[in-house]
């Protein structure tokens, strides 16, 4: 398949599964068209599409959990910045994508313990 | 700073220190050996993280993410306030050229 079309069909797929989970396309289109050609590419290359801001490791199972959308493994972590890791997808009620920040999981876990 | 060749914010990391004329070294990990990619890795985790990129060592500090405000703050660079952790659109998307060195 063309990369375009890839991309289209990427698109599509990704609205239908990260609706549900309470998160849409960052208004950020061209930071969106940008990271979609990158998971084309990667996905041409490694075979599946991955987040392209983390790391593969030599862990499968590890690696499995940064396909995009990766949301349902990093839910906690990502509703709390309002936004995934990338900032492919956002908050349904975010507008304005660039008050979001990426905070490391490290302050993260801190400040969820800190909370308990 | 270990970076990611397929991320928007680490090309947005080194364009911030490029446009400043400030050296900084970089490792693209994507792009390393699988055993150079191991050591980076325990790095990464020893210090409690994940593998989420840009991340920024500046002296003793370690910046996980896209942060402009936390990298002025860090490099003693006073050029106003504003320009939040997220802000910085015009930082670019692109790499630019200035004194950096990819390790």
């Amino acid at each position: 398949m063309k990369a375009e079309s890839r991309k289209e069909a990427l698109r599509y797929f990704y609205a239908k599964v990260v609706d549900p989970l309470g998160y849409k396309f960052s208004p950020d289109t061209e930071l969106v068209e940008f990271l979609l050609d990158q998971e084309v590419a990667l996905e041409q290359q490694l075979e599946s599409p991955f987040c392209p801001c983390q790391g593969r490791t030599q862990d499968h199972a590890e690696n499995m959990t940064i396909v995009c959308p990766c949301i349902p493994f990093h839910r906690e972590h990502f509703d709390f910045m309002r936004r995934c890791w990338c900032g492919l997808f956002v908050h349904k009620d975010v507008t304005d994508p660039d008050s979001l920040a990426q905070v490391p999981y490290s302050e993260f876990a801190r400040r969820s313990r800190d909370a308990h | 700073m270990y970076t990611l060749s397929t991320c928007p914010w680490c090309k947005k990391t080194k364009k911030f220190f490029t446009d400043r004329n400030i050296p900084f070294e970089f490792v693209d990990y994507d792009l390393q050996t699988p055993e150079r990619q191991q050591l980076i890795e325990k790095e990464m985790k020893d210090r409690g993280e994940r593998m989420s990129f840009p991340w920024v060592l500046i002296g003793d500090t370690l910046v996980v993410g896209w942060d402009p405000e936390r990298y002025k703050g860090l490099l003693g660079l006073n050029e106003g306030a504003g320009e939040g952790q997220a802000k910085g659109k015009d930082e670019a998307k692109g790499e630019g050229k200035g004194k950096e060195a990819r390790r």
